[in-house]
């Protein structure tokens, strides 16, 4: 069993793959080991955290408990995919202005989480936010300046809207 | 993770002869989001993993017909609850389903998921109760409906039999004049596992529907209350009698999240607070 591989095709950030995986790696793991991709976190590794969360096919999810052969065929975007043409998403800008990181370990899985949300409503109240990251921890409990952050972004996608 | 093999039947006939060659050294996969930790603390080592989400014959979508809805066994949690004619028809449904884990465990766990892991806390049994949900099991020469009630044999215990999966499951609609919603208590509000849940049903001519879970070794109806309100309305002391029999009706078992006591305490003020909420609705 150890010789069986997976023949693996998705779309990483944009990047069409072609990779072989072991049948019982998780998306974590590729994303991480495979691909380098280390803006990923690993931290309770049975889906509770959201450290791991990236979003396939326009969902988030936490790839910790996602098999990577389960991925074939899918549009996959990381932290890393955010930025374009060497400008940050607003979602990081936003994080960066209201100050929301402390220690940075969870950073990444909320601004995705945060990214998702605002790419399903463009307007979200406070309920609706802490709904879409409530499967985020932060152990610094930073979590006023991480709502802010979200509202703050909210505007930022709007006035880019307007701009366009 | 101990080594499996992964393999993904694209129809029924594939999928039933690989679940027959590999026997109970098989395990299913749908969303993963059990599955998954099952497989990461050990508690499950199976050789193979077989991925049902791409058999033709199993769907995603939500319909309905004459008499009710149909769910199919890879209907996601999210799409449960984002769907508007459930929030209408089931809200008990929606809103046990938007209690699931995380908005990243909805995304990809599914309710007929969910029920097959059998947890006496999985927070969508209640509403299925109430709603008198049917599960349809096929195999690879057979086909079965069976109600929900009888579906759940014991804490991770079904009545699926070695060769058998849930298609789909059924709700018929709730009678004419009725309202009904889920109430959770746990410790905080996002990815928590259920202390006492309880979703309720009241109608104008006093059918009253009343089903818990996580306090008891598998979620339940309970009919002894049901049955007095059913007869005796719905005022404070036939009410206050009910909540007694739901009380008498609970066996649960203290653990990290709480005491038996605890919840025992908290069964009686959950379901009031379900059934002051289907009240309010219902008089107004």
């Amino acid at each position: 069993m150890e010789n069986e591989s997976f023949e693996l095709e998705f779309i990483l950030n944009g990047e069409s793959k072609n990779i072989r995986v072991k049948h019982y790696w998780t998306l974590a793991e590729v994303l991480r080991s495979q691909e380098g991709l280390t803006g990923t976190k690993l931290c309770c590794e049975e889906g509770e955290c959201g450290a791991c969360t990236v979003i396939v096919d326009g969902k988030s999810v936490t790839s910790c408990i996602v098999l990577a052969p389960e991925v074939q065929g899918s549009n996959i975007v990381t932290i890393e995919g955010l930025s374009q043409d060497g400008e940050i998403d607003p979602v990081q800008e936003a994080f960066i202005e209201e100050g929301a990181v402390q220690c940075g370990y969870c950073i990444p899985g909320m601004v995705m989480s945060a990214k998702n949300l605002l790419d399903e409503n463009d307007s979200p109240d406070e309920e609706e936010i802490k709904e879409a990251l409530g499967g985020n921890i932060c152990r610094c409990a930073g979590y006023y300046r991480i709502i802010c952050a979200v509202q703050s972004a909210a505007q930022k996608y709007k006035e880019k809207v307007k701009v366009l | 993770m101990s080594e499996f093999l992964y393999h993904v039947p694209n129809n029924l006939d594939d999928l039933f002869s690989t679940i027959k060659k590999h026997g109970s050294s098989a395990a299913l996969l749908a969303g993963g989001t059990d599955l998954l930790i099952h497989l990461k603390v050990g508690k499950i080592a199976p050789q193979h993993v077989i991925d049902i989400k791409h058999v033709k014959e199993l769907y995603e979508k939500i319909t309905f017909c004459s008499n009710g809805m149909t769910i199919g066994a890879l209907t996601t949690l999210i799409n449960i609850t984002k769907h508007p004619d459930v929030q209408k028809l089931y809200p008990a449904l929606s809103e046990s389903a938007r209690k699931v884990g995380s908005k990243q465990i909805r995304n990809r766990g599914t309710l007929v998921g969910n029920i097959c892991n059998a947890s006496p806390a999985a927070d969508t049994a209640p509403a299925l109760l109430i709603y008198n949900a049917e599960v349809t099991i096929v195999g690879m020469n057979s086909r079965r409906t069976i109600p929900f009630e009888s579906f759940i044999k014991g804490p991770g215990k079904t009545d699926l039999k070695e060769g058998e999966i849930v298609e789909s499951l059924f709700f018929p609609f709730p009678p004419a004049n009725s309202t009904s919603n889920f109430v959770k208590l746990a410790r905080r509000e996002g990815a928590d596992l259920t202390i006492v849940g309880t979703a309720t049903l009241a109608a104008s001519n006093y059918e009253t529907r009343i089903a818990l879970c996580a306090v008891a070794p598998i979620p339940f109806r309970a009919c002894s209350a049901e049955y007095v309100l059913n007869q005796g309305g719905y005022n404070q002391q036939n009410i206050d009698k009910a909540l007694e029999k739901v009380v008498h009706n609970a066996n649960p078992i203290s653990d990290l999240r709480a005491t038996k006591e605890y919840r025992l305490a908290m069964v009686e003020v959950i379901t009031r607070k379900s059934l002051e909420n289907s009240l309010k609705i219902l008089t107004n």
